[in-house]
């Protein structure tokens, strides 16, 4: 639930709740006081009552007229019966109004249960033992409070409109209230949800509150954001400061043995030297590829890069060449009418796949014994794209094809070739992360060939 | 006598480079820091820039922003530690022609270098007009590396635009498989290679058959023309 609604349910409910709540606290209250007083009343009458009768004991034949008189003028819709310490009826209002409980009422009442008040419907009902000088009186009566039910209504019809009235005004302002405190809120839930992490570089939060705590809520979320966009630019960096740090004196180095080695008149040296420098240089694709790869995968590396494999390919191939002019490259695709889409991916880390193809073109032409490389694009019917790596040469054997993708791995193969062992490891690291296949085979006995499948 | 601008930080490299350079002969003025190249940039000429792109003071792509403000033709060659995407963009951007990574053979060095030096002046720079090389409906833009069709543009991968280029070269002329093999891939790929009977496939399906065009022809054994269709 929106904390908006959540504020404007919770404050009109409360409001509403409690308004509702003391209109029939107030209601029930003032209804339990009108019939006290009501019964009170009754009471009064009873004692009046038999005060007269008392009093005019010997006038006993003008006796109900003159009650009579007092009921009417005195309340409307009243019955009252006297009944002397015998419980003989002595005096009966003329009211026609009927008390069915009367019986069982003077029946209960007693000297020691001198008090029962009762309802018969909406009537009151009280029934009274009355001790007075040397005479003993029990009387019942029953009336219909009109002013007090009248009040009563009134007090009801005002209560009502009263809570109705607090119940509307709640509920504006509940959706008021919830709309001015949620704001804020509101807006910080916004911008958070607009903040893209896959940018390295977070925006602040731009909006400001005069409510101390969101301020205060925002003023930290900038203060991580800002931590958060220092630590993405380190990491940015970080692999150019090692890279820099590494390679730089790895190029001074380079370039030292190739100038020893042209200075040198001894011709092993001159090899010994030129085999490191190769090293060296081997050891400069291996940084970068190792950099690049941790970048990609702890997910720093920029993403969803478009590439055509053939353009990375060939460009790879141009560097190659530019090297080794004596080797031949023979490129074919098949079919004729390859499908251009094949090459195309969406996902690709193209500094990576240029390494992988350095990597797989640098073991060919180091292990070619014709100085010749076979690329083949195949295009196969599953939507599959498989790139083969051809070369002519000694091949490796059963056991030695199943450590080939493990690190530091050196075949039989590789004796007197410079190199670490590292290549087709990182190969294949750099194939999982694009969601491919590297395979061995051996199409002729002298023969290598390394599949390299997209799917 | 040719001459190189270097500006390479680490000394070791910035001497051995200047030595393998001016063993060419070039003439090469080389400096360690990015403040005293800018005053070199500001005040002489040359041929050919390589340059360190982590430099101190002035970064190399900061140089490389100035020297072709200055002088557009000028070639840059950068020399990194660090080849991302990112970086060779922000490169390529501020004008850069070439990288290369560290650590490098000298030879790889100088081969870029003559490359690069031998590279004919662009034909952007020869004037306005040929910037835009126009047949029939396509329109290619050198400058831009664009190419349009009926006012659309054609998406078109750096060999494929260079292939199209060299058919555009010679409009309605016969150009054969090899020239195009040279002129494309150089000797990177042997004779025998498909690519360019693949490569004009893909032409022919982003820019032909989209628009009911038949305008790359092929004479089969003799090679690939372009041809303007009546009506």
């Amino acid at each position: 639930m929106r904390l908006r609604n959540r504020i404007f349910l919770f404050v009109s409910a409360s409001v509403i709740g409690l308004t509702w709540l003391s209109s029939v606290i107030i209601y029930l209250l003032f209804a339990q006081y009108r019939e006290e007083e009501f019964q009170q009343r009754l009471k009064e009458k009873i004692r009046f009552t038999i005060d007269l009768i008392k009093e005019y004991k010997e006038l006993s034949s003008n006796l109900s007229a003159i009650m009579d008189k007092h009921t009417i003028h005195a309340l409307y819709d009243e019955k009252i019966l006297v009944f002397d310490g015998d419980k003989n009826l002595i005096y009966k209002s003329l009211d026609d109004l009927p008390i069915h409980s009367y019986s069982n009422l003077l029946h209960e009442l007693s000297p020691s249960n001198p008090w029962i008040e009762t309802k018969e419907g909406r009537y009151d009902v009280v029934a009274v033992y009355v001790e007075s000088e040397n005479a003993h009186f029990y009387a019942i009566s029953k009336a219909y409070d009109v002013f007090g039910y009248s009040k009563l209504a009134y007090l009801r019809n005002i209560l009502v409109i009263f809570s109705l009235g607090i119940s509307l005004t709640a509920l504006l302002m509940g959706y008021y209230l919830a709309r001015l405190l949620a704001r804020p809120i509101s807006a910080l839930a916004q911008e958070l949800d607009a903040l893209s992490f896959e940018n390295p570089n977070i925006s602040e939060i731009s909006i400001r509150s005069n409510t101390r705590e969101i301020q205060g809520l925002i003023e930290k979320f900038n203060q991580l954001i800002r931590r958060t966009n220092e630590a993405f630019t380190f990491q940015k960096h970080l692999a150019q400061h090692i890279s820099h740090q590494l390679k730089t004196p790895l190029a001074a180095v380079l370039s030292e043995m190739e100038r020893a080695a042209e200075r040198t008149g001894n011709t092993s040296d001159q090899i010994w030297l030129r085999t490191q420098a190769s090293r060296l240089k081997s050891l400069g694709y291996i940084i970068d590829t190792l950099l690049e790869l941790a970048r990609a995968e702890s997910g720093k590396s920029s993403q969803g890069h478009f590439i055509r494999l053939d353009e990375i390919l060939f460009d790879a191939l141009q560097d190659h060449r530019r090297l080794n002019p004596e080797v031949i490259f023979d490129v074919q695709f098949e079919p004729q009418d390859f499908p251009a889409q094949r090459l195309e991916l969406h996902q690709a880390h193209p500094g990576l796949l240029r390494q992988l193809f350095h990597i797989l073109l640098g073991n060919a032409i180091a292990y070619a014994s014709d100085q010749r490389v076979e690329l083949v694009f195949q295009a196969a019917p599953s939507n599959a794209l498989t790139l083969l790596f051809r070369n002519r040469g000694p091949i490796l054997n059963e056991k030695e094809r199943q450590h080939l993708f493990s690190p530091f791995f050196r075949g039989s193969t590789s004796a007197g070739k410079t190199g670490f062992g590292l290549g087709l490891a990182l190969a294949r690291r750099i194939l999982d992360l694009h969601g491919a296949a590297i395979r061995y085979h051996n199409p002729e006995p002298d023969v290598n060939e390394f599949q390299v499948i997209f799917t | 006598m040719k001459r190189i601008l270097l500006v390479e930080d680490d000394q070791i490299l910035h001497n051995n480079i200047e030595e393998a350079l001016k063993a060419v002969p070039y003439h090469v003025e080389a400096l360690a820091s990015g403040y005293a190249a800018e005053k070199k940039i500001k005040s002489g000429s040359y041929d050919l820039a390589i340059l360190d792109v982590g430099l101190p003071g002035i970064s190399g792509f900061e140089l490389c922003r100035l020297l072709k403000k200055r002088a557009p033709a000028t070639p840059v060659l950068f020399l990194t530690a660090y080849d991302d995407l990112e970086s060779k963009i922000i490169g390529f951007e501020s004008g850069a022609d070439d990288y290369l990574t560290k650590p490098f053979f000298m030879r790889e060095l100088l081969l870029r270098v003559n490359a690069l030096l031998r590279r004919p002046v662009p034909e952007e720079e020869k004037g306005p007009d040929a910037d835009i090389i126009q047949f029939d409906d396509i329109m290619l833009h050198l400058k831009h590396k664009k190419v349009f069709r009926q006012n659309r543009e054609i998406p078109l991968t750096p060999r494929e635009f260079h292939l199209l280029y060299s058919l555009l070269r010679h409009p309605g002329e016969l150009v054969s498989k090899s020239q195009l093999l040279r002129e494309v891939w150089g000797s990177a790929v042997g004779s025998d290679s498909n690519s360019v009977e693949v490569y004009i496939n893909f032409l022919r399906n982003k820019l032909d058959k989209p628009f009911g065009r038949n305008t790359i022809r092929t004479r089969p054994g003799y090679g690939y023309y372009l041809e303007k269709e009546c009506g």
